[in-house]
């Protein structure tokens, strides 16, 4: 019997090779990148793959892959977000502080990331009502929020995160880690959300082409808003989890989030506006950075070598997203 | 004296030839077999209906475009024209319908875009000036040259492209539709120049639908339908009707007969819509079955003039009356409330999202309709976009399909689509048939006239003249920002509107204002 299907058998992974091969150029970059890293790992640190240090990974790829899923959100709608690390300083000024001392737990985490959407509200303000451009307005209020917070927290000692916040930052249910379960639960629904509702058919259709969508009567300017008001959130909710996970103050968290915020938009395999590829390669995103980090870390890397090899990936993934955006 | 110049002609080399090239995007073949060529010193029209393959046959003379089939000769040498930057080297100039001079700069920066002289590795801006004086001088165009490109009139900017062309060298000059924008007067200055650039041996292509011009200034003409040649003839030996005839063949589904208009209730009143700068005292009607053509030239404002209407552009003075309520539409939002479509210009840059699906397009204007508490749904969209792929037979591999993938003529039908949907009782449409072929062309505006018929009011803007003519009961004529006339179609032709439009013709009264349903 497998005489008599040679023939069919082979002209059919001929050709299902050839879909492979599409199919493979159309998988968002960070799959590749977490291929290479198991390699690498098994070769040099086989101890990291182990499952405990799978969620050590996974527990410190949360707060970035919020922080990845609030950029994705906006750059859906050809939008940008730059304030994302002056919101993560905000945040962690207002979990360590004293400000909400004393609070109910659920308080202690809603205000903060109330706070944040207002945030996102301003600049949703600007971009969608002003029309004043994404980057430059963002950019300025990530430096606003930063002075602030340095302004507030001046000639103070460090304060330390509630219990509440430190076990959602370093707490697990089992063995998986609390933070990752917040994280991959939200970006899930957000996703869910995004494919079934209404709103999310008005951001895919301005991020396709915001003139036209505007010429068919899409609400471009509230839609526009309401996304600068839920990618805040999505940040701000990022922003507690790693002042949780790190429970104390600091002023130096969160600079460089903005970067990993758009590499991962980038590892992920989306590109502005392309708003069709699905959260899957972001949340591979956020995991494939923070295991590059532990692999550096394990090898004893020094921070200089750490933000070059990081940079190394994001050119490789933005040259992989470019042939496959060719392609397609 | 033509039939000499074509003897003439005939025993020159061509300057650039097409050999049997076919053309496909895709599965979509446009071009099959093609022969043509300019020879020098002569000025060959390349005829046809929208669609029928002339813009394709100049995309590959200029390197836009790679035949799929078939060779390109230049000089009688096989030629491969990768880029239109080849195309100049070797001496081929090109002027799009679409004037593609940038505003803001002057007239001599963009003459010699990036081939600015220099001096010490600076722009030598004395020289630059001069050069650009000279080159113009030579057409008999007096314009400064260090004007700004959008202060000039639409005329002077066609010259200033043509000679943007020919300053590079050009021995064959590829017009693209160059008298679409300009007055009688101003076609006459350009055709005194395009046969000077004929006694200098200058072969020109010019592309045209334009009958009576082609036939004053061609020396050969070929006739392109469907993609194909249909014939090669020197103008001395054909005629307007064996062309027109040719060109539209005998599958021609033929025009659209408009049934009897018996006159509904006003829908749609416009009295004295100003806004400075763009339109002024813009007054007519539409009523409910009636078909109302805004005809007017490139620059006329008529766009301006429809976007204010819906909510998307200024008025400072004047009222719209809807139902006969006193309106504003803040946005376009509130008039598809109220119940206006408005179907815009450009299908690829504002109609349609080129990377979503067919369904995705065609329900974009109508979310509402297809969701229920804030969440899509799957089956009434699919549902949805079956019925209109059937109802205005769009050829597609199925309702998934991108809308990029499909040809011109069905993107435009299921842009129109995506609005006849909403069922609005007023529909304006800018440009319905722009660049579609004749089938599709047949079915918008069978579709048009069904939804006329069922007590739409649609008003048309249109540069297709014939077509308003056609599709029309009044047919309302502007000219920069003015409202020329206000004419019963059936009274209309061709070079009536043309006279108006160009703003030659000055209407001995006023534009009424009256209510015109006394047209039967």
């Amino acid at each position: 019997m497998a005489n008599t299907m040679t023939t069919p058998a082979t002209a059919e992974r001929q050709s299902s090779l050839a879909r492979l091969g599409t199919a493979l150029l159309k998988l968002p970059p960070s799959i590749f990148v977490i291929v290479c890293l198991v390699v690498v790992s098994l070769a040099l640190v086989p101890v990291l793959t182990k499952l405990p240090f799978q969620m050590v990974i996974l527990r410190q790829a949360a707060p970035v892959g919020l922080v990845i899923c609030a950029q994705l959100l906006v750059m859906r709608a050809n939008s940008i977000d730059l304030s994302v690390g002056g919101v993560f300083i905000l945040m962690n000024y207002l979990v360590t502080s004293s400000v909400l001392h004393g609070l109910p737990d659920g308080l202690v985490l809603v205000l903060p990331v109330l706070v944040a959407m207002v945030i996102g509200a301003i600049n949703g303000f600007f971009v969608a009502v002003l029309r004043s451009s994404s980057v430059v307005v963002t950019l300025a209020m990530g430096s606003v929020l930063m002075g602030f917070v340095l302004l507030l927290s001046s000639g103070r000692p460090p304060g330390s995160a509630g219990d509440f916040i430190k076990w959602l930052g370093v707490g697990k249910i089992g063995i998986v880690p609390i933070a990752a379960i917040i994280w991959l639960t939200a970006t899930l629904a957000l996703e869910v959300y995004l494919r079934r509702s209404v709103y999310g058919r008005f951001v895919r259709v301005i991020g396709s082409n915001t003139n036209a969508a505007a010429l068919s009567g899409i609400p471009v300017a509230k839609t526009l808003f309401t996304t600068h008001v839920l990618s805040a959130g999505f940040a701000g909710l990022g922003g507690v989890l790693l002042a949780g996970y790190i429970g104390m103050g600091s002023v130096k968290i969160g600079t460089d989030i903005v970067m990993t915020s758009i590499a991962g938009v980038i590892l992920g395999g989306i590109t502005f506006g392309k708003g069709q590829k699905s959260i899957i390669g972001a949340i591979l995103a956020a995991y494939a950075l923070a295991y590059v980090f532990n692999i550096m870390t394990a090898l004893k890397f020094g921070e200089p070598a750490k933000l070059i090899v990081q940079g190394m990936i994001i050119f490789a993934a933005s040259v992989v997203a470019s042939v496959s955006n060719r392609k397609t | 004296m033509f039939s000499a110049m074509t003897k003439r002609n005939a025993e020159k080399e061509p300057l650039l030839q097409l050999d049997g090239v076919g053309k496909s995007f895709g599965h979509n073949t446009v071009l099959n077999g093609i022969d043509f060529d300019v020879r020098p010193g002569e000025i060959h029209a390349l005829c046809g209906e929208n669609g029928a393959g002339k813009s394709t046959c100049l995309g590959l003379l200029y390197g836009l475009h790679q035949p799929s089939t078939g060779r390109i000769l230049c000089n009688g040498n096989e030629t491969r024209i990768e880029s239109t930057s080849r195309a100049q080297s070797l001496g081929i100039g090109c002027v799009f319908q679409e004037l593609s001079l940038a505003g803001a700069l002057n007239v001599a920066e963009n003459i010699y875009a990036g081939r600015a002289p220099t001096r010490f590795g600076v722009v030598d801006w004395p020289e630059l000036r001069r050069r650009a004086t000279a080159l113009l001088a030579e057409f008999g165009l007096d314009i400064d040259v260090s004007r700004p490109v959008d202060r000039l009139p639409i005329s002077s900017r066609q010259i200033v492209e043509i000679a943007k062309a020919l300053s590079l060298n050009s021995r064959v000059l590829l017009l693209d539709e160059p008298t679409s924008a300009l007055a009688p007067d101003e076609v006459d200055a350009l055709f005194e120049i395009l046969r000077a650039l004929t006694r200098k041996g200058i072969g020109i292509v010019y592309v045209s639908h334009h009958m009576a011009e082609i036939f004053r200034i061609a020396d050969r003409i070929t006739v392109l339908r469907d993609g194909r040649c249909i014939s090669t003839m020197a103008a001395s030996e054909t005629s307007k009707e064996q062309v027109v005839a040719e060109m539209i063949g005998a599958a021609h589904p033929g025009d659209v007969s408009r049934a009897g208009y018996v006159g509904g209730k006003e829908v749609l009143r416009v009295s004295n819509l100003t806004n400075p700068g763009d339109f002024e005292d813009i007054s007519f009607t539409v009523d409910a079955g009636e078909i109302v053509g805004m005809a007017g030239l490139m620059g006329a404002r008529r766009s301006e003039i429809v976007r204010s209407i819906v909510g998307l552009g200024r008025v400072t003075s004047g009222k719209i009356l809807f139902h006969g309520a006193n309106v504003t539409f803040a946005s376009l939002r509130r008039a598809m409330r109220a119940g206006v479509g408005f179907v815009p210009e450009e299908r690829k840059t504002e109609g349609l999202f080129l990377e979503q699906s067919l369904s995705d397009n065609l329900i974009a204007a109508s979310l509402s309709e297809h969701s229920t508490a804030g969440l899509m749904r799957a089956k009434s969209i699919k549902r949805a976009a079956q019925t209109a792929v059937e109802a205005f037979s769009v050829k597609t591999n199925g309702v998934s399909e991108n809308v990029g993938d499909l040809s011109g003529g069905n993107q435009q039908k299921i842009m129109l689509a995506k609005w006849l949907k909403r069922a609005p009782a007023l529909l304006i449409v800018e440009e319905p048939t722009k660049g579609v072929d004749v089938g599709a062309k047949f079915q918008i505006h069978t579709e048009l006239l069904r939804c006329a018929a069922e007590g739409m009011a649609i008003l048309v803007v249109s540069s297709d003249f014939p077509e308003m003519v056609s599709l029309c009961t009044r047919i309302l004529v502007v000219h920069e920002g003015r409202l020329m006339g206000d004419l019963d179609a059936a009274e209309a032709t061709e070079d009536t509107l043309l006279q108006m439009a160009a703003g030659t013709v000055r209407p001995t009264t006023r534009p009424c204002h009256t209510n015109q349903s006394g047209i039967a």
